[in-house]
């Protein structure tokens, strides 16, 4: 009887109720981002095409559909948005003068965008060490206080893209974009979004032992990113080439990344999974063994972040064939972005298929994760370093 | 005897299994690979240095370098439409019961081998099956009550749509895949292979295009691409058809009135734009349009894209200096981008083949600029690129900036020249004037090159100088012919000629000493001729006005001089003047099969969510009357998702929890 009744709490905690989606916190929010949603519009929308005040319209139930599915964001994109306003206000009360970043203190060691990458650099791998270090030791605080880097670095590296996007008109209001749009920043958004999802899905398992995993893919994330930055210089904004001078690309990027993201998550819990599956047939009953999740719930979780890629990787490259058909001319070109896109897609529905009608689980399907990673690496980078198209935007 | 199986059952087996399905999509994820590491539609001959004759003969023929247009390609697509509609044509009946179906007819043994199950002892039946249907249609199951005389059974079903994601999903994948047929060629490919249409693989006038290469304007689907220069107008596009193309007709003509480019300033381009009137040829009607990268020109059914630019004939004013001649008076020549001018030279027919001309050349600007004027781009200028070609047929190529570039602080004309395009360029540098001119260095080769206006200038000097005036005559004549012979050598084959002569006629153990003579001779002969020059020229009355400008023009030119014969042709080309004159790229797409392609996008992404999000999920309640004894009954509890998830066990423990609630507690 007991037992059942921990289930049924266990249960409710890990999907929120009705009551906690629409708390009162809750409604502070929505209508929070109801009028940030009207100031914008006030502020900006001659400024704006029609498609752009469509997406800003469409943010504002999205965001608000988005608190009620996962209450913990709300708290973290108003972090979010209190740091950067503090950011744009410390620009604008110098005269908006983007060089302003190597004098002020804020600006200079937290705020402006170069900075903020910085820390969300120095927390991921902090949270990285901690999520092993709290899975070795068994620590519950260990684990807590990595949960929190991994916010931290989270808020850090979206507001880093904030600011970003803000000092792009600072330094000149022509090269002002989303900064969605070079190998450079695309990172970061991927370093972010991947942590995001961890997170999510963190909370809904109630569990902490992945996160070292996780967020070692985010790690290599970074170390690029610095390689990146300090070897290459990458971070300068540069002003956007003719073809990406598009509305789409606001829609088409982050979808992309979601997909990109869940498929990073999937892959390494996958590793996890086969690190765990080897060590149980050898030692079942050793200490890393038992602080890992159940390989069911591994599984589980693997499944449930592929189908969540898949879900928006297929609509990133639907809406990448309806913007390749406004700038390139045609829906479909064979473009080598294209094809690969294609092909990471072609193989996720096959994981997929062997899950859901064969039954397919465990050992070749965390493997099939694993090396589905690789795939999705090559779509991502290795077609930007290797292979030359209409889609090369982001060149090593 | 085994039960014959009919011919058109075995076929529909063999379309609708999975094996098939997998083939085909393992096929074309294969050649998608191909088709991204070969680069695909380039011309023949790249692919014969690439991979060799007879590697790109064999890949020719099956198709790799068009590999998304082969008729295998084509083939596994079909079977894919083909595959997948028999695939969903077999479940349709199975899902739609499914769907429908609260399968409220279950036993309750059936019941007992459901993935999630358990029996609970009640006191009070009608109670606990009336709570729990209240339970249930909480949690939103649909639910059927089922009495009968052996018991009475709750079934629920909740998430039904679930299957209709599998249906949109699979109709949503044929749907695009239609879609992308219609938008395809394949209509042509049949009229190529019946002969039809042949493409025309000849670079000829558009009047000269074989007549069967012209395509009606009536055709379903087209995309291709034309050039058009300023001024000029096209009712026509070419589509590139294996290694030839296709003239498509238009309903319209397009006229570009002017093609720019907008730039940042870094010099990057912001924008591409063409001015266009679009004039259809049945009404007459016009539209004038700017056209831009992403925002195509809609007419109809055709859409008009801005896809590329070239340079469209400029016209350019050009002086042709021989660097090697007696005379440096330079050559006008007039002439334009695209065009080939002959020209009758001691070395024999030479064509010069302007092939493009570049307004603005931005490159990063050296590390020092940066810090003097804080830019990070630098614009060089005009260039000229250009070809000179020998009546045998071997070309060098040629780029040469108008203005002179700066280079450490000296200005230079620059010019470069590489004998393959895999190559780099090699670059003469020779140093402007003060007044930014070709002149000096002109007027000095041609004292190079020129033996009796040295022997003019060497004479007069030597009898003005008041050291060399004092030899006598013998001497004086011996001292010019050491010079003009040491200046011929130097011009010939530079140092190296001068070193070699030593090489050849002086013994080996005065080699050295005469070496160094000959060279500050050398040197001094030079210089002799420099300072004269710019005496005669006005701008200097002696030696000592020289400036520092002067001395590092002298060294500079010297450079160049030694530089001069890895130039190839001697002929240095100054482009004077130009009348810029673009061309647009303009791409013309007729696709039918779009709004096809994306209906069936929205039900793939609809059909996704509704597999993925909404869990198909029954639970059965069934008390048995059978079971009832002097205790009570039975209630019976089942449930099931169509995919097993742990959710499913995790929402069934607590349904059971409230049952057994319910039900009086003991479990």
């Amino acid at each position: 009887m007991n037992t059942v009744n921990d289930t049924y709490a266990e249960h409710m905690q890990t999907n929120p109720t009705l009551k906690e989606r629409f708390s009162l916190f809750g409604i502070v929010w929505s209508l929070l981002v109801i009028v940030t949603g009207v100031a914008v519009w006030l502020d900006l929308h001659t400024y704006m095409d029609v498609y752009e005040k469509a997406i800003l319209i469409g943010a504002v139930p999205g965001l608000i559909a988005l608190g009620a599915f996962w209450p913990s964001i709300r708290l973290y994109l108003l972090g979010v948005a209190a740091l950067t306003l503090l950011g744009v206000w410390q620009y604008s009360s110098h005269g908006n003068d983007v060089k302003v970043q190597e004098q002020l203190f804020l600006l200079k060691y937290l705020l402006s965008s170069q900075s903020a990458f910085m820390w969300m650099s120095a927390l991921y791998v902090l949270a990285t060490a901690g999520y092993f270090f709290a899975l070795f030791i068994r620590s519950e605080f260990a684990g807590k206080v990595a949960t929190g880097l991994t916010w931290a670095g989270a808020t850090f590296g979206l507001t880093g893209m904030m600011m970003r996007w803000y000092e792009s008109y600072l330094i000149n209001p022509d090269y002002g974009h989303i900064p969605i749009s070079s190998l450079y920043e695309v990172f970061i958004l991927f370093s972010v979004i991947t942590a995001l999802v961890y997170l999510y899905f963190e909370q809904k398992y109630r569990t902490r032992a992945l996160g070292g995993f996780v967020m070692l893919v985010v790690s290599a994330a970074v170390a690029f990113l610095l390689w990146y930055t300090f070897d290459r210089e990458a971070y300068h904004i540069q002003p956007l080439v003719p073809a990406l001078k598009s509305y789409w690309m606001k829609l088409h990027v982050p979808a992309n990344f979601l997909g990109y993201g869940a498929f990073a998550l999937a892959a390494m819990v996958g590793a996890a999974y086969l690190i765990t599956d080897t060590l149980a047939r050898k030692k079942p009953d050793s200490t890393f063994v038992k602080a890992m999740p159940s390989l069911e719930m591994m599984d589980e979780l693997m499944y449930k972040s592929i189908a969540f890629g898949f879900a928006f990787f297929t609509i990133a490259t639907i809406l990448g064939a309806v913007w390749a058909a406004e700038a390139w001319g045609g829906y479909w070109s064979w473009d080598p972005k294209e094809t690969w896109a294609l092909i990471v897609w072609l193989n996720y529905a096959a994981w997929l298929h062997l899950r859901m009608t064969k039954g397919w689980r465990g050992r070749p399907m965390a493997w099939w994760a694993l090396v589905g990673l690789l795939v999705t690496t090559f779509a991502f980078l290795g077609v930007n370093m290797f292979l030359s198209g209409l889609h090369s935007y982001g060149k090593l | 005897m085994a039960k014959p199986v009919s011919r058109a059952r075995a076929v529909y087996d063999f379309f609708s299994s999975m094996s098939l399905a997998v083939t085909l999509l393992v096929m074309l994820a294969i050649a998608s690979v191909i088709g991204t590491v070969v680069k695909q539609g380039e011309p023949y001959q790249n692919y014969v240095v690439k991979f060799g004759p007879f590697w790109a003969e064999l890949f020719e023929k099956i198709g790799i370098f068009h590999i998304y247009s082969t008729w295998w390609f084509v083939l596994v697509i079909l079977f894919l439409i083909v595959s997948t509609t028999t695939c969903v044509i077999r479940h349709v009946p199975v899902f739609l019961r499914d769907m429908n179906s609260h399968a409220e007819n279950l036993s309750r043994t059936a019941l007992l081998h459901q993935p999630n199950h358990a029996e609970v002892a009640c006191t009070q039946s009608d109670v606990a099956l009336q709570t729990m249907e209240a339970a249930l249609k909480q949690e939103g199951f649909k639910l059927k009550r089922k009495e009968s005389e052996r018991g009475v059974m709750i079934a629920g079903m909740k998430g039904r749509w679930n299957r209709l994601g599998y249906f949109l999903t699979h109709i949503g994948i044929v749907v695009i895949l239609l879609g992308a047929v219609v938008d395809s060629n394949l209509m042509l490919k049949y009229k190529v292979m019946t002969g039809q249409a042949v493409p025309e693989t000849r670079d000829v006038p558009i009047s000269q295009i074989n007549p069967k290469a012209v395509l009606p304007q009536d055709n379903i689907s087209f995309r291709g691409s034309v050039t058009i220069p300023e001024g000029q107008k096209a009712d026509f596009i070419f589509l590139p058809y294996d290694r030839g193309y296709f003239l498509q007709q238009l309903p319209f003509e397009m006229i570009v009135k002017k093609f720019h480019i907008n730039y940042y300033d870094t010099g990057m381009p912001k924008d591409f734009i063409t001015d266009l009137v679009v004039r259809d040829k049945a009404t007459g009607k016009t539209v004038e349009h700017t056209l831009r990268v992403n925002h195509p020109l809609i007419l109809g059914d055709i859409a008009i894209y801005q896809s590329s630019f070239e340079d469209g004939g400029t016209q350019l004013q050009l002086k042709l200096y021989p660097l090697t001649g007696a005379e440096t008076q330079p050559m006008e020549m007039t002439s334009r981008i695209g065009q080939k001018e002959i020209l009758e030279t001691t070395q024999g027919k030479l064509r010069f083949e302007f092939d493009d001309f570049k307004l603005h050349n931005v490159v990063p600007t050296t590390p020092e600029e940066e810090k003097q004027t804080g830019r990070k781009m630098h614009n060089n200028g005009p260039k000229l690129v250009y070809k000179i070609r020998n009546e045998q047929g071997t070309a060098k190529e040629y780029e040469t900036y108008m203005l002179p570039l700066k280079q450490q602080g000296r200005e230079f004309f620059v010019a470069g020249v590489r004998d393959s395009v895999a190559e780099p360029y090699r670059y003469l540098f020779i140093p402007a004037d003060e007044k930014r001119s070709l002149k000096r260095f002109m007027a000095f080769i041609e004292l190079l090159n020129n033996d009796q206006k040295r022997l003019a200038i060497f004479a007069q000097y030597i009898k003005s100088d008041p050291q060399f005036s004092k030899l006598s005559v013998r001497e004086q004549a011996l001292q010019i012919q050491l010079w003009q012979n040491l200046i011929r050598l130097f011009r010939d084959a530079g140092f190296k000629g001068i070193e070699h002569f030593i090489k050849t006629n002086v013994p080996e153990d005065k080699q050295k000493s005469i070496k160094d003579f000959y060279l500050a001779q050398l040197t001094d002969g030079l210089q002799v001729l420099y300072v004269e020059m710019l005496k005669q020229q006005g701008r200097i009355k002696s030696r000592d006005e020289l400036t520092d400008f002067d001395k590092t023009w002298f060294e500079d030119a010297i450079n160049a001089v030694l530089a001069l014969p890895k130039f190839g042709y001697p002929i240095f080309v100054k482009l004077e003047s130009f009348k810029l004159l673009m061309a647009t790229g303009l791409q013309v797409t007729k696709s039918p099969g779009k709004d096809i392609v994306y209906f069936g996008s929205l039900m793939l992404t609809l059909g996704v969510f509704l597999l993925f999000y909404v869990r198909q999920r029954r639970v059965w309640v069934y008390f048995d009357k059978s079971t009832t004894s002097d205790n009570g009954h039975t209630v019976v509890i089942a449930a099931k998702d169509n995919k097993n998830t742990p959710e499913m066990e995790k929402e069934f423990k607590r349904l059971l929890a409230r049952l057994q609630q319910t039900c009086g507690g003991t479990p």
